[in-house]
């Protein structure tokens, strides 16, 4: 089905991405593994879909797919801009081997840059039309997490793999819980809002002790910036 | 605090039983404490009462011990504590966010591989 699908190693990480990008596959090229030969299950298995250029619609008035990038069903980016989509697709993927310091938290979301800062908006925010968001003076990037240091509320934006910049540090500004938020009818305690955001935290260097020590990260950034109040883009 | 919703489901609880916590991430938010349970993406939030509870479950002291160090913190007899706490330890148990018996150390002391191992660190598609 996808023209290219690559096996690549970054760090210890081991991902199967099916692009039909053809820009994509060449910067991916050099990271190749033998797929048979260390995860014999992940050649027909796709992590990562990057479809850049969906059919053209069979006449004026059919349905347009836009470009996609998502992570099995989950959609971290949908965009008519597809060098947005490509540069999000390879911080994504740079992310998954720069493990989590110590009192940082890495959440998901979707991080939108304005000129103050970065506002990181909730994952399905992924699905918003690009141009609604760059009409209000957002640059979405289209990544699947953000790292956030709690004592300086600066989070850091992996720079795309392969790449020889340096991450994106800047002010997270606000950010917003899933869907409705919080529930008007409970109580907003600090524990009540960790809770809410604690499935929003990720690791890619898995394990129960850094999972904790991101919990309590969580609950420092949660009790310094409280996510904000009601449904993102309300 | 967790809701008792399959109080029945579980057994007496002994109260020389070791209870530890289960394979949870937790932290304390204020006086509360968040227990998280990653693989089903659900989150516990515990009031303060049950905050302490939690934070005297050391995977090595007997409930008979934990009750009665509360006991004696809060100026209370032992089997009032035992009555509100040993339901709540109930529910934790079958919420899964406790379990019987010592901490499980054997990830600790099993011995690191010997080859670099390829890890699938990503999670898969939920398609």
């Amino acid at each position: 089905m996808w023209p290219h699908v690559l096996t690549i190693a970054v760090g210890d990480t081991v991902v199967v991405v099916g692009t039909d990008d053809d820009p994509l596959a060449a910067l991916l090229q050099p990271m190749r593994v033998p797929s048979d030969e260390h995860a014999p299950d992940t050649a027909a298995r796709i992590d990562f879909g990057v479809e850049l250029h969906p059919p053209r619609p069979a006449h004026r008035a059919a349905p347009r797919s836009l470009p996609t990038f998502q992570h099995g069903s989950r959609v971290i980016g949908r965009a008519g801009d597809v060098d947005a989509l490509r540069d999000g697709v390879l911080r994504t993927l740079a992310s998954l081997a720069v493990p989590v310091p110590a009192g940082q938290v890495r959440l998901t979301g979707l991080p939108l840059l304005h000129a103050d800062g970065v506002e990181l908006a909730p994952p399905a925010a992924a699905t918003v039309a690009h141009r609604r968001l760059t009409t209000r003076a957002r640059r979405p990037l289209y990544v699947s997490s953000v790292r956030v240091d709690p004592t300086t509320l600066l989070a850091t934006i992996d720079a795309p793999l392969g790449a020889a910049t340096d991450p994106l540090v800047v002010p997270l500004r606000t950010w917003w819980l899933d869907g409705d938020g919080v529930e008007a009818a409970q109580p907003a305690t600090l524990g009540r809002l960790v809770a809410l955001a604690a499935h929003r935290t990720v690791d890619p260097l898995r394990g129960p002790e850094r999972h904790s020590m991101q919990l309590a990260a969580l609950v420092q950034l949660v009790d310094r910036l409280p996510p904000a109040e009601g449904r993102f883009g309300t | 605090m967790t809701a008792d919703t399959h109080f029945e489901a579980v057994p007496a609880l002994p109260l020389h039983t070791v209870l530890a916590h289960g394979e949870v991430q937790w932290a304390a938010a204020g006086a509360e404490v968040v227990v998280a349970q990653p693989a089903h993406a659900v989150a516990h939030v515990l009031d303060p009462a049950s905050a302490v509870l939690w934070q005297c479950l050391d995977g090595a002291s007997p409930l008979t011990e934990v009750i009665a160090d509360i006991a004696e913190a809060f100026g209370v007899t032992a089997e009032q504590v035992a009555a509100d706490c040993v339901p709540v330890l109930r529910s934790w148990l079958a919420a899964g966010i406790v379990h019987e018996g010592p901490a499980d150390d054997q990830r600790a002391t099993s011995p690191a591989p010997l080859e670099r191992a390829w890890r699938r660190l990503v999670d898969p598609p939920d398609t």
